[in-house]
């Protein structure tokens, strides 16, 4: 069966599969898919749902928010910002709410550090201002 | 809407969509179109197979249905291989 490698690039890294039938994504204009040998093609994709089957007969789930696909020479690469994939379409959605919220907790927790450091450095900046301005009083 | 919001509900809407389509029953004109494309796989290596074998036939001295047998039959083979094909392709 011919097949294509599928190399999936966001801010973590990069991902490949090597053996992929087929691939269904969407674009502005509707669906679309891709198979093996397909002309040299650059899609951006929509907001949304896309998907594709490997060689062992199993759909893999991938959302994300847009992004450029290219495909030349059997193979495809998807450009995004961040991507999601689950082998389970019925639960992506949750696990994708969840792996959000994840996300901005992190985010959230960072800013929260972030604040305090700023807080402590401040605070020690004065303990350092006041103890040189008494130093030079003395 | 924020990012997050929009591909949650995007995703959903998509996910809706899938499976709206899979629990779509067949329609009778894919039923015919899937059915006719099975049949013509089949029946032209067949058809074309005799057509080809009674013409070497009658190039042949005397009578002789040789070449129209044996290339019906491998039409035959022929064919049962293209519709094997097309169903696990599809």
């Amino acid at each position: 069966m011919n097949c294509f490698r599928l190399r999936l690039l966001d801010n973590r890294g990069t991902e490949d599969f090597d053996t992929v039938i087929e691939f269904i994504g969407s674009e502005s204009n509707g669906s679309f898919g891709i198979r093996a040998g397909h002309i040299h093609s650059v899609i951006i994709l929509r907001y949304g749902l896309a998907r594709f089957k490997t060689h062992d007969d199993i759909w893999h789930y991938l959302t994300l928010p847009s992004g450029v696909l290219h495909f030349k020479d059997n193979q495809l690469t998807i450009t995004t910002v961040r991507y999601f994939l689950g082998e389970n379409r019925q639960l992506i959605c949750q696990q994708l709410a969840d792996e959000m919220n994840r996300l901005d907790s992190e985010v959230h927790s960072t800013k929260v550090m972030l604040t305090e450091i700023e807080h402590s450095l401040v605070l020690r900046m004065t303990k350092l201002a006041e103890t040189n301005a008494s130093g030079i009083g003395s | 809407m924020t990012y997050k919001n929009k591909l949650i509900k995007q995703t959903a809407k998509d996910i809706e969509r899938l499976d709206k389509k899979d629990q779509k029953p067949f329609s009778w004109a894919g039923i015919l179109v899937y059915g006719g494309t099975l049949g013509l796989l089949f029946v032209v290596p067949i058809v074309a197979g005799a057509y080809f074998g009674r013409w070497l036939d009658t190039l042949q001295t005397g009578y002789s249905v040789g070449w129209t047998i044996n290339l019906i039959l491998l039409g035959l083979g022929v064919g049962a291989y293209n519709v094997l094909r097309f169903l696990q392709e599809h």
